[in-house]
């Protein structure tokens, strides 16, 4: 997910620090990014993130965008071009001074034919830790961040591939409910190994 | 019973909602960024569709095809092998327009019609209708007007200007040759990366044009406001079209001279102002800029020098990143570079014996007219005061008196004070923020980095010098804060800065002595924006203060 991680850097950039002029470790020593990513069985990843300023960038933040969260929630949808976003909660909390940000990105996860979902991370050196098999962490302390990704409760093989470009993708299996016919190839093996024993039977009942 | 509702699944299809978004038109010039998928994060598509899966039931083998009329035959976008019961995927269409869209001239209404098919689900078939625009119609935003909240959504779209920067173009990379033999008589700005020579090279650009006769024409310019929907689609012609055509906007002018830069091997960039255009390059983490609208015509009182056009557009360039430091969202700054980098490509363009011959006829007038290497010595006759002031020879050179030695490549200005500076630094004309008392401004090429030479006959303090400056400088809403270091070599030395309204301009460095019946000296500075890159010639003019 550094794609995400990237664009969430860069609509925080742009967010923060379009009308300041300041050294980069100015620019990250002004707040702090906490992040999860989670994903359910239907491929929704629910974003949470909360960022909390200290009270110089606060100013700032409310001064500019965060004053208005239609311009907050703007700059999201045009980071994720490419997806959908929806359901969103925004909350600035000015006695925190921490602005608390909900959303949901739609088809960002694909799942191809084998049942492996797949999610692009447009980079080839993801720095993300595997802490378990529905869990992934990247914390960058430089820039004062920290990400966590939550994979669904009956994903399995969870780890990061290459694609055929040399891109790193984020991919895992998971228990897929679908009432389709793979289940119902499920129930006809059993009515067809049913309906054999019943022949077998009937074969060998009628030979005898 | 609990393999009742699957086995339903075989004879009840699966139901897909979708929806789609699209662009209100397509811009024929950027049709190399529209099949781009990669190019701004993929932001220019011909649709987003949305296809959820409303059903209990997966839906399979989906396959999305569209078609464009006139353009693009039936496609398919995407094969995908599963969609499950609830999930919702995002399909994007980057469709692949021929190269002969750039040919376009006028606009079309088009439709599009798209299908999704699959195993299981019933085909779904859609179609919108979309104005595919004629190459010259650039539109600055696609956003609906009532959503335009700020400057950065309105000028959403000026990366895309650099689709219009042509240069590989056959006729601008004629022009661009024509330039570097008949103007500069040979040139090395895009490989020696030499500020005096890519100086040189953008002076060059703008002699051409002048020489060629093309003129300014201003009617409808970039946008001034985000309340100003008449620009917001604006006629921009082809640097090809420019030149021929002998008459140029300020956009026209600034990407006409982008691509020739671009074709030199240069890093072209264009600023933005409220209502106006103006083009330069990067070099080294420096900005250059100038005029190109400068060349005027007859009717409109006629055109400035080259050396009066880069002067006029660095000038105003530093007013320019003051406003974009103080987060003014108007003024905008477009590198060429970095937007092809990010997909802006340009189109493909033939060549065209015509269009070569319209070339040779300007290049006619080329003959005779060069624009000199910058080496030339200071001119104090172009200086504010018609003062008498003796220069040497480029450096090293001993002086009279303490006979401080010259460093190498420096050359001795020998007035009210003496002291040595970069050979090619030059003196430059005085604006209206110089005082009567300044009798000369000698800057670098950039002019990010010059010395004025003081002379306050009557005074006898050299606080009294600063003090005068500083109220100056307080009529046009600066102020000076400095502090006195001490004395050296008869001189009192002080550190500053000016600023407005807490943001720093300029740091220097002055030193002033009485002399006779007066205090003379000199203020050293460079912009702020350039950091410590200066700091160390301020110091060696300083040291050479005699």
């Amino acid at each position: 997910m550094r794609t995400v991680f990237a664009k969430y850097f860069f609509v925080f950039f742009l967010t923060c620090f379009a009308f300041v002029k300041t050294s980069a470790q100015d620019e990250t020593a002004g707040f702090k990014i906490n992040m999860e990513l989670t994903a359910d069985e239907k491929g929704i990843v629910a974003v949470n993130l909360k960022t909390k300023y200290n009270a110089l960038y606060w100013d700032r933040f409310r001064q500019k965008e965060g004053r208005n969260k239609s311009i907050i929630k703007n700059n999201y949808i045009k980071s994720f071009v490419k997806y959908q976003l929806s359901d969103f909660d925004i909350i600035n909390n000015d006695m925190e001074q921490t602005s608390y940000v909900k959303f949901n990105i739609l088809g960002l996860l694909k799942l191809d034919e084998g049942g492996k979902w797949i999610a692009e991370l447009d980079t080839k050196d993801p720095d993300i830790t595997k802490i378990s098999e529905t869990q992934f962490v990247m914390v960058d302390e430089d820039l004062a961040q920290s990400y966590k990704i939550n994979l669904p409760a009956s994903a399995k093989n969870s780890k990061i591939e290459k694609d055929h470009f040399g891109k790193a993708i984020l991919t895992y299996t998971a228990t897929v409910i679908r009432s389709d016919s793979a289940t119902i190839l499920k129930y006809t093996g059993f009515l067809i190994a049913a309906a054999g024993i019943f022949l077998f039977f009937k074969y060998r009942f009628s030979k005898n | 019973m609990a393999f009742i509702k699957p086995l339903m699944g075989l004879f009840t299809p699966a139901v897909l909602e979708i929806r789609i978004s699209n662009p209100p038109v397509i811009m024929s010039s950027i049709y190399k960024v529209y099949a781009n998928e990669a190019a701004f994060e993929g932001k220019y598509s011909l649709f987003k569709m949305l296809i959820k899966n409303s059903s209990d039931v997966s839906a399979k083998n989906i396959e999305i095809s569209y078609n464009v009329s006139n353009y693009i035959d039936w496609v398919i976008i995407e094969k995908i092998p599963l969609i499950l019961p609830g999930q919702t995927v995002v399909v994007n269409c980057y469709p692949k327009f021929p190269d002969n869209i750039i040919e376009k001239t006028t606009d079309s209404k088009e439709s599009v019609k798209l299908t999704v098919k699959g195993s299981n689900v019933k085909t779904i078939e859609n179609s919108f209708s979309i104005t595919v625009k004629g190459r010259n119609d650039f539109m600055y935003n696609f956003l609906p007007a009532d959503e335009i909240r700020t400057a950065e959504d309105y000028y959403d779209n000026v990366p895309l200007l650099s689709c219009l920067v042509t240069p590989n173009d056959p006729v601008i990379k004629y022009l661009t040759q024509q330039i570097q033999e008949k103007v500069l008589k040979g040139e090395t700005a895009g490989v020696s990366k030499n500020e005096a020579e890519c100086i040189r090279f953008l002076k060059a650009v703008y002699t051409a044009t002048l020489l060629s006769h093309v003129v300014y024409s201003g009617t409808t310019g970039v946008p001034s406001s985000i309340d100003d929907f008449n620009s917001i689609v604006q006629t921009i012609r082809l640097p090809r079209e420019v030149v021929t055509g002998k008459t140029g906007l300020c956009i026209e002018l600034s990407i006409l001279y982008a691509s020739i830069m671009a074709s030199a091997g240069m890093d072209p960039v264009i600023y933005f102002v409220p209502g106006h255009a103006y083009p330069g390059f990067k070099l080294n983490n420096e900005y250059y800029a100038i005029e190109s609208t400068a060349i005027g015509g007859e009717g409109i009182g006629g055109s400035k020098t080259a050396d009066q056009a880069f002067d006029m557009a660095m000038n105003n360039k530093a007013s320019f990143i003051q406003k974009m430091e103080e987060g003014d969202e108007r003024y905008l700054f477009l590198d060429i570079r970095e937007a092809v980098n990010k997909g802006a490509v340009a189109a493909e363009l033939k060549d065209d014996n015509f269009l070569r011959h319209k070339i040779d006829e300007m290049a006619a007038s080329f003959n005779g007219q060069t624009v000199q290497p910058i080496t030339a010595n200071i001119q104090p006759n172009n200086s504010p005061n018609t003062g008498k002031a003796v220069v040497t020879e480029t450096g090293p050179a001993a002086v009279s008196g303490n006979a401080v030695k010259i460093p190498e490549g420096y050359k001795t200005f020998n007035d009210v004070v003496i002291f040595g500076y970069p050979a090619d630094w030059k003196a430059i004309p005085a604006n209206q923020y110089v005082m009567q008392q300044c009798k000369y401004i000698i800057a670098n090429s950039a002019n990010s980095a010059t010395i004025e030479v003081y002379n306050f006959p009557g005074y006898n303090n050299p606080k009294q010098a600063l003090t005068a400056i500083n109220e100056w400088q307080k009529t046009f809403g600066f102020k000076l804060t400095y502090k006195q270091l001490g004395q050296e070599n008869g001189y009192t030395v002080f550190k500053g800065s000016t600023g407005s309204a807490g943001n720093i301009a300029v740091n220097w460095i002055a030193a002033f002595k009485v002399s006779g019946s007066s205090v003379s000296g000199i203020i050293a500075g460079a912009n702020a924006f350039t950091g410590s890159k200066h700091e160390q010639t301020l110091m060696n003019i300083l040291n050479t203060l005699q």
